[in-house]
């Protein structure tokens, strides 16, 4: 039935074609199983749920031009004016840019160290002020949000934090999953704040959670006492207009200071991201290059054996060979080298993905990508070979009792 | 000879023009993948400071108790340490006030300022400036074009002057002598003394800890900013300290961290040192290596000595300058080369063996093997050199699309120089030969006998 023997020896026969289809489904499937698996590992990377309303946030930072710290008052001015702006959801002042992929972090404890029951924990800390969380649009889990008269006012002084919000992904690295931490003392910078309140899970500055365990809300206006960012919240789709309007009317209320551009926070992120997000569409577009240039090679490789043996092929079917005949032999064929590959294939991913763990910090690349891969080749090469193929089996028997 | 092979090759090609535009594309597609990812592995990995490469040196001191660092002369294995990538301010400080160690030290930190002019219209616009040792011209080798640097003194104290290049004196005064002239940061009068040329490498090597583009600047100011009360204020970078003893406290009040970083185990201090030659060299790591433990003994450090001196080039890449990504990714372009390759033997091999019956001919009509050989050659070396033609110009769509994809000012930078263009020809011929060796030599061997009597 299958003729495996003669179609082996037929192969030995045309080794150097047989031998470059087979090398290029085996480059083919090492590089498609490796680039597959990093780009899954770069979009995981990249589709984190930020938690906050990324959508319609922009931020913008204010300077003075004489080095003169800024005020408090300054500010609480400029957010009660941009707060009255008919598109404004909320603004508030923030100590770093939302979603920028770092910048403050510390450590933060519950007890003393010595103690039995001490715990640490990395936060990625951000001072708002009582309009935070409402800009930010993070909904709280459990509890309330800072006050008005909580916020701590810190210039050239000792700050200190009366009481904080955690998010629930911190609470948990410090008090344990699923527990109720209201009330409690943190133990942070000399300071020992209660915490008043457990946010929804969200994502601050730190854009994943390899330095910081969740974020830390502090209610603060300033420390970087030359300068301040605003956060501001836009209603609808008016974000766009709504970033020159603001920057205007900044500079209305006092025009001898820098404003900065303003930035989405939906960029902040692309921005932050910008290397993954090369990688993905680099490596998407390799993928779909080397399958177009498989297919072309097999097509071609197999084209050219079909017309090699068009006279073999017109005295087989003279000799009683059926259509079907004639092709259950060349995919038989094509299986064969594909399945050698495929073979030589999965240990060239092996191969190159240990090369990548060594170098590269990859991490090893999964049995399902490969296995995946391997299924998918092998049916590229059975329909690239079809289309001759079919061709071949259409030789008619006549050709055979013409030419010989 | 070669003038009326190439009008076979062509007449050939024309006569298949579906296959042999495939094999161009295929050329031109796999070298121009590679091609956009070496440009940018290319672009990445510019040394600006490639002349100096073999004097001027990064140096790093160990910290950390691991080995990498712990163990005496580190200066050979720098392409991976761990060690801090900036210096604290009691060892650069120490360096500085030794100038017989090296000829020259540069010592360097970033600051911000709002940058105006006295009786100006000019808008206010928030810059960032070097602020360095008056070295750093020399060891860097930027030339001035008015004045001359600070005095040493300015290094050591607070002094109002400024050094600001070429492109900001455009700007600023037209490009006048503006030695003399005053600007306005954070609008205190700072004093033109000198203008140098545009010193832009990119990447900005000689300081990387602010991103591979981050680190050039229009200003220069002396390093005795570091004096300036409020010097956390208008410091920009990154700063690191490290508390040894349990229970120091940061400091709340602005002076008195400026001390507290001065004085304690802060890394934040970018410094380069000119090493001509390896007595100088030997010299300098004694004096390193005294200093250090002298510092160990008083608590400051508590690791065993180690150093690093890394040249630009090392410094690169140590400093990631080509992320690994891209690394990877220029790896699998050239592989997806190499299936390309393959591709276009097999493509060549098809369309020659259908040539087999007309070479067969030529043969039996006296041609000799090697006059077939070079004929099939030189078909498939015009497909190569079309093949790299088209390839340049998709790879100049690549690159089109990385620019995209990329931060602005990586986006920049992100051109195909001659050379670059050279290469992708040179890959593409090189392609093409290596993909019609074989299929040449193949049909140089076919049969007359065969051929003829089949027809």
């Amino acid at each position: 039935m299958f003729e495996f023997g003669p179609i082996w020896r037929t192969i030995l026969r045309n080794k150097i074609s047989a031998l470059l289809i087979v090398i290029q489904v085996s480059l083919t499937l090492g590089v498609i199983s490796n680039a597959a698996y990093v780009i899954n590992q770069r979009q995981q990377k990249m589709n984190i749920t930020t938690g906050i309303d990324e959508t319609h946030l922009f931020t913008l930072s204010v300077k003075p031009i004489n080095n003169a710290p800024i005020k408090n008052v300054d500010i609480e001015r400029d957010l009660n004016h941009l707060r009255q702006l008919a598109n404004v959801a909320d603004a508030t002042s923030v100590t770093s840019v939302p979603l920028v992929g770092g910048g403050w972090s510390g450590g933060v404890h519950v007890g003393e160290q010595g103690d039995t029951d001490f715990q640490s924990a990395a936060a990625d800390m951000m001072a708002v002020d009582s309009h935070g969380l409402n800009t930010l649009g993070v909904n709280l889990a459990s509890g309330r949000f800072f006050n008005e008269d909580e916020i701590v006012e810190c210039i050239d002084a000792r700050c200190k934090f009366n009481v904080v919000l955690l998010s629930r992904d911190l609470a948990d690295a410090l008090f344990g999953k699923g527990s109720n931490p209201l009330g409690k003392q943190l133990n942070f910078a000399g300071s020992h704040p209660t915490i008043i309140g457990i946010t929804q899970p969200f994502y601050a500055t730190y854009l994943d959670h390899s330095y910081v365990n969740g974020v830390l809300l502090l209610p603060m206006t300033n420390v970087v006492a030359s300068s301040s960012t605003y956060l501001v919240r836009a209603k609808g789709e008016s974000r766009d207009s709504l970033m020159l309007q603001v920057a205007d009317e900044l500079r209305k209320i006092d025009s001898q200071r820098v404003i900065g551009d303003s930035v989405t926070s939906s960029a902040q992120k692309a921005y932050a991201f910008r290397n993954s997000r090369l990688t993905v569409t680099v490596m998407q577009f390799t993928i779909v290059v080397v399958i177009g240039i498989t297919i072309l090679g097999i097509v071609g490789l197999t084209s050219l054996w079909v017309n090699q043996r068009r006279r073999q092929l017109g005295i087989r079917r003279a000799l009683g060979a059926t259509q079907a005949a004639i092709v259950r032999y060349f995919l038989i064929e094509n299986l064969m080298l594909t399945t050698l590959g495929i073979v030589i294939g999965v240990g060239l991913s092996l191969f190159i993905n240990q090369l990548m763990v060594q170098h590269y910090h990859v991490s090893a690349l999964p049995m399902r990508y490969i296995v995946v891969g391997m299924f998918g080749v092998w049916l590229l090469g059975v329909l690239a070979a079809l289309v001759p193929v079919l061709r071949a089996a259409a030789i008619s028997p006549a050709l055979a009792t013409r030419s010989v | 000879m070669f003038t009326y092979y190439l009008q076979l090759a062509w007449r050939s090609i024309r006569r298949a023009p579906i296959i042999s535009s495939l094999m161009i594309l295929t050329l031109a597609v796999g070298v121009a993948v590679s091609m956009t990812m070496l440009t940018l592995q290319h672009v990445m990995s510019n040394n600006g400071l490639a002349e100096r490469n073999s004097q001027i040196f990064a140096l790093q001191l160990n910290n950390t108790g691991n080995k990498t660092g712990a163990s005496g002369d580190q200066s050979q294995d720098t392409s991976s340490n761990v060690m801090p990538r900036s210096l604290t301010y009691r060892t650069v400080n120490t360096l500085l006030d030794n100038p017989e160690i090296a000829p020259h030290q540069a010592a360097m930190f970033s600051m911000h300022y709002v940058l105006t002019l006295p009786d100006s219209d000019l808008s206010p616009a928030e810059e960032l400036i070097r602020a360095t040792s008056r070295d750093f011209f020399a060891l860097f080798g930027v030339p001035f074009i008015y004045g001359e640097v600070w005095s040493a003194k300015a290094d050591d104290e607070l002094t109002s002057v400024v050094v600001i290049d070429n492109t900001l004196n455009q700007r600023l005064f037209n490009g006048e002598n503006s030695v003399g002239r005053q600007l306005l940061l954070d609008d205190v009068p700072y004093q033109v003394v000198g203008v140098v040329q545009d010193f832009m490498p990119k990447p900005s090597v000689q300081d990387l800890s602010m991103g591979a583009f981050g680190g050039n600047r229009h200003i220069y100011l002396p390093f005795g900013m570091v004096q300036q009360p409020n010097l956390l204020n208008n410091f920009k970078g990154t700063l690191s300290c490290q508390f040894h003893q349990q229970g120091v406290e940061f400091p709340q009040e602005r002076q008195a961290q400026r001390d507290f970083i001065l004085n304690n185990r802060c890394y934040w201090l970018q410094y380069w040192v000119e090493l001509p030659d390896l007595q100088t060299r030997d010299k300098y790591v004694a004096f390193l290596s005294a200093y250090f433990d002298q510092q160990k003994s008083n608590g400051f450090f508590t690791q065993a000595f180690g150093y690093a001196l890394s040249t630009p080039a090392q410094w690169l890449q140590l400093n990631n300058v080509v992320s690994n990504d891209t690394k990877i990714i220029t790896w699998l372009a050239l592989v997806f080369l190499i299936v390309c390759i393959i591709n276009a033997v097999a493509l060549v091999l098809a369309k020659l063996l259908k040539q087999a019956p007309e070479a067969g001919m030529r043969r039996a009509l006296g041609a000799s093997k090697t006059a077939i050989f070079s004929q099939s050659l030189i078909e498939t070396l015009l497909i190569g050199v079309l093949g790299g033609v088209i390839g340049i110009g998709l790879s100049q769509l690549g690159l089109l699309l990385l620019r995209v994809l990329l931060a602005k000012d990586e986006a920049a930078v992100l051109h195909s120089d001659w050379l670059m263009l050279a290469v992708t020809v040179l890959m593409a011929v090189v392609a093409s030969i290596v993909a019609g060796l074989y299929p040449a030599w193949r049909i140089s061997y076919a049969q007359p006998a065969k051929y003829l009597n089949q027809k």
